[in-house]
C-alpha cells in the first residue's frame, strides 16, 4: 500500500515537473489568443452568455473582465489602439457588468478609457449600468455626470446625475454640487444651478455644509447680477462690454459684486461672465 | 412456509416489444424444516421465481405467501436470508460494514449481532479478510461474503440463487456444510443450481422447471430409487455410448427426461 | 423504521465517502484554496468580491461534481448492478429505501461542502486579512455562510431530482443525464425568463416558444432562486424575505420529488 502511494506521488510530481517546464509556452498561447490581432470570432450577446453560465455568473465575469485587461496590455501603447479594437473592449467591458452590474473594475476601466477611446455614449451606458445596482455608490453617477458635460457638452443630463451622485450617502456633496453648478455657469443655466443649490440648501442640516453651499450660491447670484447687467449693457449700447469696469462707468451697476472664492471675473465675446479661478476644482477619475 | 400460489410472469422489455412468460402458473409448497432444491436449465425461470419471492419483481397474477404473509409485505422479508446469483456489493465497504449493515437493516440487537458477524466471519473463513474493501475480493470471496450476509440475521428461511456457482471445491464442501447445518437446526433452506452432485446430496425434495412451467416435483429419495432400478430405460441419442449413461447420476438422469419431455 | 433508514443512510455515506471521487474532490479543494488567496490579486479594486467569488463558484462546482460523479455512479451500480438487492432482501419497504438513500447522499454532501467550506472560508478570511480595504464595506461573514447554506440547499433538490429520475429510468446513466439536463435548465431559467420579459420589439420572440418556457418554469426548479453569490460578493444585503421564500421553495420541491419518487419506486421492478 506504501509504494503505491508513493508511486502515485512520483507521478505527481512528474506532471507538475512537466507543467512547470511548460507553463511559460502555455501561457504564451493563451496570451496570443486574446492577442490584439487575433479577434477570434465574436462576444456573444450579453443575454446568451448570462444564460449559458449556469449559476457561475460572478466567476465568468471575473473572467472577461480580465480577457478586457489582457487584450488591452497585448498592446505597446494605448493610443495604438483602432476603432475596432476600442470597439472589442467595450464589447468584453460591457459582457462584464451585464453579468455582474456591481462588479467596480470593468465600470472604472471603462470609464478611464473613455479618453482615448472616445467611445461616449457606449461608457455612459455602461456606467449607468454600474450607478443603477451599486446605489449606494456616488461614484458612478458622479462619473455619468461629468462625462455627460465634459465630452457630450450635454448640461442637463450632466446636471442630472451630479445631482444623483450628490445625494448619495458619503459623497462629497459640496465637490459634486459645486460642480455641478460650475458647470452649470459655464452652460449659462445659471438659475438651473441656484435652484439645485437652493434645494441642497433646504435639504442639509450640516450647518458647515450649508455654509459651504451658501458661498457656492453667492457666487452663482453675482454671475446672474453681472450677465443682467451686461444684457441691460447691450440694449443701451448696442454690444457687449468688454471689461466688466464699463459697466461701473455706464451706471448700470452701483458697485462690482465681490467673488466669495476670490476669483476675477471676465467678459466672453458673447457676453457671458466668466470666471477666472487660481485653483480649479479637479475632477477625481 | 413458502407457498406459490399459481403465480404468472411476463415481462415486458421494451414498450414495443412482444411479452414473454417467464413463468406460468408456478404452484408450489415449500415446507418447514426441508432443503428444497430448484433445478432447470439456463432461462428456465429460477431466477424469476426467486425474485418474485423477495418481491423484487411482482407477479403478472397469483401470489406468494411466506410463513402466511404475502410477500409484497417488507415485513415478510424479515424471516428471509437471500444470496444473489452473482453477488455484487458496494465496493468500498467491507465485509464488516456490509453484515453490520444486515444485521442493523433486520433488526438484529447491536450486541447479538457483534457476536454473530464475528462467527460468521470465522465459519465461512473470511476473518482475514473482515477489514478490506470488497472491491479486492475475487468472486468466490464475494459468493462468501453474500453468504454471510444472508445469514446474519439468523433467518427462519434461506433462499440461495446458485449458492455453488464461482466457488472452489473447498468453498463448495464449506457451503454444502453449512446447509446441513442450516437443515440440524430446523431452518428451511430453498434453492436453485445447476450443479446437479450438490442437488443430490443436499437436498429432501427438488422441483424441475422449464420453460416457466414447473415440470417435477417429488423426494429425492424415490429418485434415487425408482432411477437406480431402471438403468436402461433412459432415452438418450443413439450417439451416446453406454459407458457415458453409467456414469450419469439418478438426477441427473431424471432431469434429462423431463426436459426432453 | 427509523432504524432501518438510518443503517441505509450509513452505509450510503461510507460508500460515498471511500470512494476515490472524494480524494479527487478534496485535492481540487486544496487547489481552489490556493486560488482564492491569488487570483483575486490579478484585479484592481473589487479584491474581495473576486475573493467570494471564487470561493463560492468552487463550493458549488465540487457539491455538482460530488453529484454528478459519486452519488450518481452509487445510484447506477444499485440499479445496474442490483446492489440494490442487497438492501430489498432486507424488511425495507421501497419508501423507506428512497429516503435512507436520499438521506445518505445528503449527508455526503453535507459532510464534504462542510470540508471544503471551512477551507475555503480560511482562505477568504486570509484574503480579507491582507485586502480589507479591498472588501464591501457591509460583507459579512454571517451572510457568506448563508449563501453556503442556500447552496447546500440547491444541491439538496438535485440530489432528490436524481433519486426522482432513477425511479422512472431503467439505467442509472439516463438518470444522471436527466439530472444534469434539469440543473442546467433550473440554473439558467431565470436568465431566461428576464430575456424574454426584456425582449425588446425589435426581437419578437415566437409566442409558441413563451408558452413552452412558461410551461417549463413551472416544472423544473427554479435553481437561481438560490445563488446569492453576486449579493454576497459585493455586500449587498440579502432580504430576509428572499431567503425565507427560497428555502421554503426548496423545501417543498424536495419533498414533493421525494414523495413521487417513494411511489413511484412502489410500482418498479428490479429484474
Amino acid at each position: 500500500m506504501k509504494s503505491k502511494y508513493l508511486k502515485s506521488l512520483l507521478i505527481i510530481l512528474f506532471i507538475s515537473f512537466l507543467i512547470a517546464l511548460h507553463i511559460k509556452e502555455v501561457a504564451s498561447i493563451y496570451t496570443k489568443r486574446c492577442h490584439k490581432n487575433n479577434q477570434i470570432g465574436l462576444i456573444l450577446p450579453n443575454s446568451f452568455i448570462k444564460i449559458t453560465s449556469f449559476g457561475f455568473k460572478g466567476l465568468r465575469s471575473d473572467i472577461l473582465y480580465l480577457n478586457a485587461v489582457n487584450f488591452l496590455m497585448s498592446f505597446d501603447q494605448i493610443s495604438d489602439l483602432k476603432e475596432k479594437d476600442w470597439h472589442w473592449f467595450y464589447r468584453l467591458i460591457d459582457a462584464s457588468t451585464y453579468l455582474d452590474p456591481y462588479f467596480q473594475d470593468p465600470l472604472f476601466l471603462a470609464n478611464a478609457m473613455i479618453w482615448p477611446s472616445k467611445c461616449y455614449n457606449t461608457t455612459i451606458s455602461i456606467l449607468k449600468r454600474g450607478a443603477k445596482f451599486r446605489s449606494w455608490d456616488w461614484r458612478f453617477p458622479f462619473f455619468v455626470g461629468f462625462d455627460y458635460f465634459y465630452f457630450l457638452k450635454d448640461y442637463k443630463n450632466g446636471t442630472k446625475w451630479l445631482l444623483i451622485a450628490s445625494k448619495k450617502r458619503h459623497s462629497p456633496s459640496i465637490l459634486l454640487v459645486s460642480l455641478a453648478s460650475a458647470l452649470t455657469t459655464r452652460a449659462g443655466q445659471l438659475s438651473m444651478g441656484i435652484t439645485i443649490l437652493k434645494n441642497q440648501i433646504a435639504h442639509t442640516k450640516n450647518k458647515k455644509l450649508k455654509k459651504a453651499y451658501k458661498k457656492r450660491l453667492r457666487c452663482l447670484e453675482n454671475l446672474v447680477i453681472l450677465e443682467r447687467a451686461i444684457a441691460k449693457y447691450k440694449k443701451l449700447f448696442g454690444h457687449y462690454p468688454s471689461k466688466i469696469s464699463q459697466l461701473l462707468n455706464s451706471h448700470i451697476l452701483k458697485k462690482l459684486p465681490h467673488d466669495p472664492f476670490g476669483a476675477i471675473y471676465k467678459i466672453t465675446p458673447k457676453g457671458h461672465v466668466k470666471r477666472i479661478i487660481l485653483k480649479k476644482i479637479k475632477n477625481k477619475t | 412456509m413458502i407457498q406459490f400460489k399459481k403465480v404468472s410472469k411476463t415481462y415486458k422489455y421494451n414498450f414495443w416489444d412482444k411479452k414473454i412468460t417467464a413463468l406460468k402458473e408456478l404452484t408450489l409448497t415449500i415446507e418447514k424444516g426441508e432443503v428444497f432444491g430448484f433445478l432447470g436449465p439456463n432461462g428456465a425461470g429460477k431466477s424469476t421465481a426467486i425474485k418474485l419471492l423477495m418481491d423484487f419483481i411482482r407477479p403478472s397474477s397469483g401470489m406468494i405467501l411466506i410463513d402466511g404473509i404475502d410477500s409484497k409485505e417488507p415485513q415478510a422479508r424479515r424471516l428471509l436470508g437471500y444470496l444473489p446469483e452473482n453477488p455484487y456489493f458496494y465496493d468500498q465497504l467491507t465485509p464488516k460494514d456490509l453484515l453490520s449493515f444486515g444485521a442493523k437493516a433486520s433488526g438484529v440487537k447491536p450486541k447479538d449481532a457483534k457476536k454473530r458477524i464475528s462467527y460468521l466471519l470465522k465459519k465461512l473463513e473470511l476473518e482475514h479478510v473482515s477489514k478490506r474493501r470488497l472491491r479486492q475480493f475475487s468472486k468466490g470471496m464475494l459468493q462468501r461474503v453474500g453468504l454471510a450476509l444472508s445469514l446474519v440475521h439468523d433467518p427462519q428461511v434461506v433462499v440461495l440463487d446458485e449458492p455453488m456457482s464461482g466457488l472452489d471445491p473447498l468453498g463448495r464442501t464449506l457451503v454444502s456444510k453449512l446447509i446441513l447445518e442450516l437443515k440440524e437446526r430446523g431452518k428451511t433452506v430453498f434453492f436453485s443450481s445447476h450443479i446437479l452432485s450438490d442437488i443430490e446430496r443436499l437436498c429432501d425434495r427438488i422441483a424441475i422447471i422449464h420453460k416457466g412451467e414447473l415440470r417435477f416435483l417429488g423426494y429425492i429419495k424415490n429418485v434415487i430409487s425408482k432411477y437406480n432400478e431402471q438403468e436402461q430405460d433412459i432415452s438418450l441419442p443413439p450417439k451416446e455410448t453406454t459407458s457415458y449413461k453409467r456414469i450419469l447420476s439418478p438426477v441427473e438422469k431424471l432431469f434429462i427426461e423431463v426436459i426432453n419431455q | 423504521m427509523l432504524y432501518r433508514i438510518l443503517s441505509l443512510q450509513n452505509i450510503t455515506f461510507k460508500e460515498g465517502i471511500k470512494d476515490k471521487s472524494i480524494l479527487a474532490i478534496f485535492f481540487i479543494a486544496i487547489l481552489t484554496f490556493i486560488a482564492i488567496i491569488i487570483f483575486p490579486n490579478l484585479f484592481a479594486r473589487d479584491i474581495g468580491k473576486v475573493c467570494i467569488d471564487v470561493a463560492l463558484s468552487s463550493i458549488t462546482l465540487l457539491g455538482l461534481i460530488l453529484i454528478f460523479f459519486t452519488c450518481s455512479s452509487i445510484l447506477s451500480k444499485d440499479v445496474d448492478k442490483k446492489t440494490i438487492y442487497i438492501v430489498l432482501a432486507r424488511p425495507f419497504s421501497r419508501a423507506e429505501y428512497i429516503i435512507g438513500k436520499y438521506l445518505g447522499f445528503l449527508s455526503l454532501e453535507v459532510f464534504v461542502i462542510t470540508i471544503i467550506s471551512v477551507l475555503s472560508t480560511v482562505g477568504v478570511f486570509i484574503c480579507y486579512h491582507y485586502n480589507i480595504h479591498y472588501f464591501p464595506k457591509h460583507f459579512s461573514f454571517y451572510e457568506y455562510l448563508l449563501a453556503i447554506l442556500m447552496i447546500i440547499e440547491m444541491l439538496a433538490i438535485l440530489i432528490a431530482l436524481l433519486l426522482f429520475f432513477s425511479s422512472l429510468t431503467t439505467q442509472g446513466f439516463t438518470a444522471t443525464i436527466l439530472t444534469l439536463a434539469s440543473y442546467i435548465i433550473g440554473s439558467s431559467l431565470n436568465d431566461v425568463l428576464d430575456t424574454i420579459s426584456n425582449s425588446s420589439d425589435s426581437i419578437k420572440i415566437n409566442k409558441g416558444i413563451i408558452y413552452v418556457i412558461n410551461l417549463v418554469k413551472y416544472i423544473f426548479p427554479n435553481l437561481s432562486l438560490f445563488d446569492f453569490k453576486l449579493e454576497v460578493a459585493h455586500g449587498v444585503k440579502i432580504s430576509s424575505q428572499n431567503i425565507t421564500t427560497a428555502f421554503l421553495y426548496g423545501i417543498i420541491y424536495i419533498l414533493l420529488l421525494i414523495s413521487l419518487s417513494c411511489l413511484l419506486y412502489k410500482r418498479k421492478e428490479f429484474p
